[in-house]
């Protein structure tokens, strides 16, 4: 094998060849799903095996929609936009639709401002109205349906108008994740106007949509709100559904009339009251019954929240999994609350309830009570947060009864001890409630003090403090994702690993079978070997449907070629000019008939040639073989020469096919019905040439008339 | 009952290798021969694997034998196995500093004793020495024959311009 030099001149390369693992396109495809895009594009220089495998993985995901345009024809800048040079040279179409269908997850930005130069590096700009037209005259002419018919993932960033109708042209059946960030300088009514213009066309597959539109202030943005609710209504297959910044005081929630699947929900509420919240939640709760994952955020405005306006309608919805309510003046949740929450979300892991409160006076949940979410909720809690206060009285260490096993993060909010007994009194409790593997959060400057819990932790048990991870969203800031969109989309590489966490979504069978079911069997193929969780549901779904036994016999053993293939292992019809003419002279004796039932996979249906008789055909108690399940047998034109030799042919006809098979022939001067007659009946009716050979022949065997009875022709057959 | 159970493993040049079940069950090859065929004391053939291979491999297992088994416990999500997941561990990456030959031997025999996690180091380390070199110093390293004429080389890098820097 190869020898590892890295003196070699290449000159002298010929002599060793490379590692046999760099063959395997296995191992080069995990290989270069960790390398960065830069590296990628250096390894499909490489030789022509690593550029297929490299280029695939490089263009499957575009930063931008303009090296793919720049493929075609080089651009140029005509009116603030980007258009094709048309004169440069003769269009590279070829090339242009192989990168465009490896395409599966685009990215664009358009420009705040319009162009004033072209460089063939540059990644986000204004495409000009020309260019897309453009490419779908060329699509129309060569039968392509879609621009880009593999994209699974687009996130659109509109600055300029025109880019938001512009997305129209990608919304294909193909494409399962829609991120379209809108930025503040687009004009408000051509946002309207493009996503009414958007909603009326035809639905597409989308299972999750984000859309973000930073208006400040609820004016605006609930007018962009009432156009997103009509996009969301023309599209009933959404599974997740991301609005963390569009202002809605119900008309979202209204909109989701068809969505009784969906299972994530981030929304921003706008609405006026509590009474007009506890409405909105219940008409959510009836909606979409299955949701998994809420989030919903207030404005600081709204009133102080009590648990009956601001959970409890959500109570019917069992399969809850997460649930985030934000709000600044805090929540106070008492003990019979919390009895009907675990009992309403038995498989709760994120419980969020306004922890991170900024009101200079937060309404809190008193500390002792964690306790009882020890005691009550289900070992699937994993994340906890709520604006806890103190009370006198904590349980000491020896009395606590109950903890959790598996709680991952405790948020505990704003509020501060106010001595440092307390503190510890505190610290003490919390390390006996939590399990060893409890991070702590909690809002800091003038939250929980760290050194409370240093001391306690090098004590006692490894707890850790951790700085605010369950804080409140920043109003002024752009809007913290926790579970991003980008993690939803399949099967897709991505060249920039994240820390982050996937989404959860995709732990969840139910909605993989959902997503999976619309995947090709290659797909589910690569589906199956993303990840344990992934495999299960894929496998399903790739072995409910087989082409074929042997993928399933390879899995017991390798198999191996003993004999010659024969080249048609899966015929079934098998006609060859079996109507000729009574005076052509070309036939196949009768008796090769049993070849056929020997050489032929049992799924030969039909068999039609014009036979001819021999001599000597087997008799039937000599014959070795028969066809298990052929359905129609045409036998031509030639016919018997006597009533004995027809006796003969029939008894051979009897034994070599089976019970269900149609006899068919061609009439007038073909065979003769009559020797079946004879040797059913010895003296049957004869019905005008017929003879159903059902009724005469005593295992029910049927003979029918060819179907080209009245002029056979030459070459082509009989029964239909 | 008394010490852990052990199996032999016998390399393709004949060396036997003897090792707690836990360490050898690291592959998902070994585990499933052992749930098809039961325990013995018969050595399980490893015919594709040489012996120093396997002993770097079983090194590999057996440092590793009390982590939870890759997504098996559940939990993907869970921001520390993710972390575990991307970053090549210290113990791993001095692990795996071995010649280019070795290197990728040991990812043949990860990725046909079904060891997911080594496979993974192994693919690791490849796409770190790749980083950032060209085509031709990458056809160097790894004595691969470049079948492109210089103009289609050159098309190539034209087409994939947009990558370079990211």
């Amino acid at each position: 094998m190869a020898e590892t030099n890295l003196k070699d001149t290449p000159d002298d390369k010929s002599n060793c060849a490379h590692h046999a693992s760099l063959d395997l396109p296995h191992i080069l495809t995990t290989i270069f799903s960790n390398c960065n895009p830069s590296t990628t594009a250096a390894l499909a220089r490489v030789c022509r095996t690593w550029n297929d495998l490299a280029i695939d993985q490089l263009w499957s995901s575009l930063p931008s929609l303009l090296p793919l345009l720049r493929i075609l024809l080089p651009l140029v800048v005509v009116g603030g936009a980007l258009d094709f040079d048309r004169k440069a040279r003769p269009p590279n179409w070829k090339r242009f639709w192989e990168l465009a269908s490896k395409v599966r997850r685009l990215e664009h930005v358009d420009t705040l401002e319009g162009h004033t130069t072209e460089s063939p590096t540059q990644l986000s700009g204004r495409i000009s109205p020309n260019v897309i037209p453009y490419l779908f005259l060329q699509q129309s002419w060569t039968g392509r349906l879609f621009l880009l018919p593999k994209l699974a993932r687009l996130e659109w960033s509109v600055n300029w108008g025109y880019s938001l109708f512009q997305l129209c042209h990608f919304l294909s059946p193909t494409l399962r994740d829609l991120i379209i960030p809108i930025g503040n300088r687009v004009p408000i009514d051509q946002v309207i106007q493009n996503l009414e213009y958007l909603a009326a066309l035809p639905p597409t597959n989308v299972r999750a949509l984000s859309i973000s539109a930073n208006y400040p202030g609820p004016n605006p943005g609930v007018r962009v709100a009432a156009a997103v609710a009509s996009f969301i209504k023309s599209q009933p297959t959404l599974l997740v559904l991301e609005l963390p910044s569009i202002w809605t005081r119900g008309e979202i929630v209204d909109s989701l009339v068809q969505h009784s699947n969906l299972i994530y929900l981030d929304l921003l509420l706008c609405c006026d009251t509590l009474a007009k919240l506890r409405s909105l939640l219940e008409l959510l709760a009836r909606q979409c019954p299955r949701i998994c994952y809420f989030t919903y955020n207030l404005p600081s405005s709204f009133p102080q929240l009590t648990p009956h306006y601001a959970i409890e309608p959500l109570l019917s919805c069992r399969r809850l999994r997460q649930i985030q309510i934000f709000h600044k003046h805090g929540l106070s949740v008492g003990s019979d609350e919390i009895k009907k929450m675990a009992q309403a979300w038995r498989e709760m892991e994120v419980l969020r309830l306004c922890a991170s409160a900024a009101d200079p006076m937060p309404l809190g949940t008193p500390l002792a009570l964690l306790l009882e979410f020890a005691e009550d909720f289900s070992p699937c809690l994993r994340q906890l947060a709520l604006n806890f206060v103190f009370d006198v009285e904590l349980p000491t260490a020896d009395v606590i009864w109950a903890s959790f096993p598996r709680l991952d993060v405790l948020g505990v909010g704003t509020s501060k001890p106010e001595s440092t007994a307390q503190a510890i009194v505190a610290a003490e409790f919390l390390t006996a409630v939590c399990s060893e593997q409890t991070e702590l959060a909690y809002i800091s400057a003038d939250g929980w003090r760290p050194d409370a819990f240093d001391t306690v932790s090098r004590i006692g048990g490894p707890l850790f403090v951790r700085q605010a991870g369950v804080r409140d969203r920043p109003s002024s800031h752009p809007i913290p994702r926790k579970a991003t969109m980008s993690k939803t989309n399949l099967g897709v590489t991505s060249d920039v690993k994240s820390n982050r966490a996937h989404h959860p979504l995709l732990d969840f069978p139910d909605i993989l079978t959902i997503i999976f079911t619309d995947c090709s069997p290659a797909t589910n193929a690569a589906l199956a070997r993303v990840c344990r969780t992934w495999n299960d549901v894929a496998v399903d779904r790739l072995w409910s449907s087989l082409p074929s036994l042997l993928p399933l016999l390879r899995i017991l053993l390798p198999l191996i070629i003993v004999d010659d293939v024969l080249a048609w292992r899966e015929m079934e019809v098998l006609r060859l000019c079996a109507s000729a003419p009574a005076t052509a002279q070309m036939g196949t004796p009768l008796a090769l008939l049993l070849h056929f039932a020997e050489q032929f996979s049992p799924r030969l249906r039909q068999l039609a040639l014009n036979f001819v008789f021999d001599g000597g055909l087997p008799t039937a108690d000599v014959v070795w073989t028969s066809f298990p399940r052929l359905d129609v047998l045409g036998v031509g034109t030639s016919k018997p020469e006597s009533t004995a030799q027809a006796i003969v042919a029939a008894e051979f006809l009897t034994a070599v096919c089976s019970e269900q098979t149609e006899l068919a022939y061609i009439s007038a001067d073909g065979w003769r019905p009559d020797a079946f007659d004879t040797v059913s009946w010895k003296n049957a009716p004869e019905v005008n040439h017929w003879v159903e050979v059902a009724a005469m022949m005593d295992f029910g065997r049927r003979v029918r008339k060819a179907a080209l009875t009245k002029a056979p022709k030459a070459g082509e057959a009989d029964s239909s | 009952m008394s010490a852990a159970p052990q199996v032999t493993l016998e390399s393709s040049d004949g060396e036997k290798f003897k090792v707690d079940k836990e360490v050898a069950e690291r592959s998902v090859l070994i585990k499933n021969m052992i749930e098809d065929v039961g325990e013995s004391d018969n050595p399980i053939p490893l015919p594709n694997v040489n012996a120093s291979v396997l002993k770097k491999v079983l090194e590999y297992c057996e440092h590793h034998r009390g982590d939870p088994l890759p997504a098996a416990d559940a939990d993907p999500s869970n921001d520390d196995n993710r972390k575990r997941a991307t970053e090549i561990s210290d113990w791993d990456q001095k692990f795996i500093q071995v010649d280019q030959e070795m290197l990728f031997e040991i990812i043949l025999a990860a990725n046909y004793m079904d060891i997911k996690p080594l496979l993974d180091v192994g693919c690791k380390t490849v796409a770190n020495m790749i980083k950032g070199k060209t085509p031709e110093e990458i056809r160097k390293l790894f004595n691969i024959v470049n079948d492109f004429t210089p103009e289609e080389e050159a098309q190539i890098k034209k087409e994939n311009e947009w990558a370079e820097d990211r």
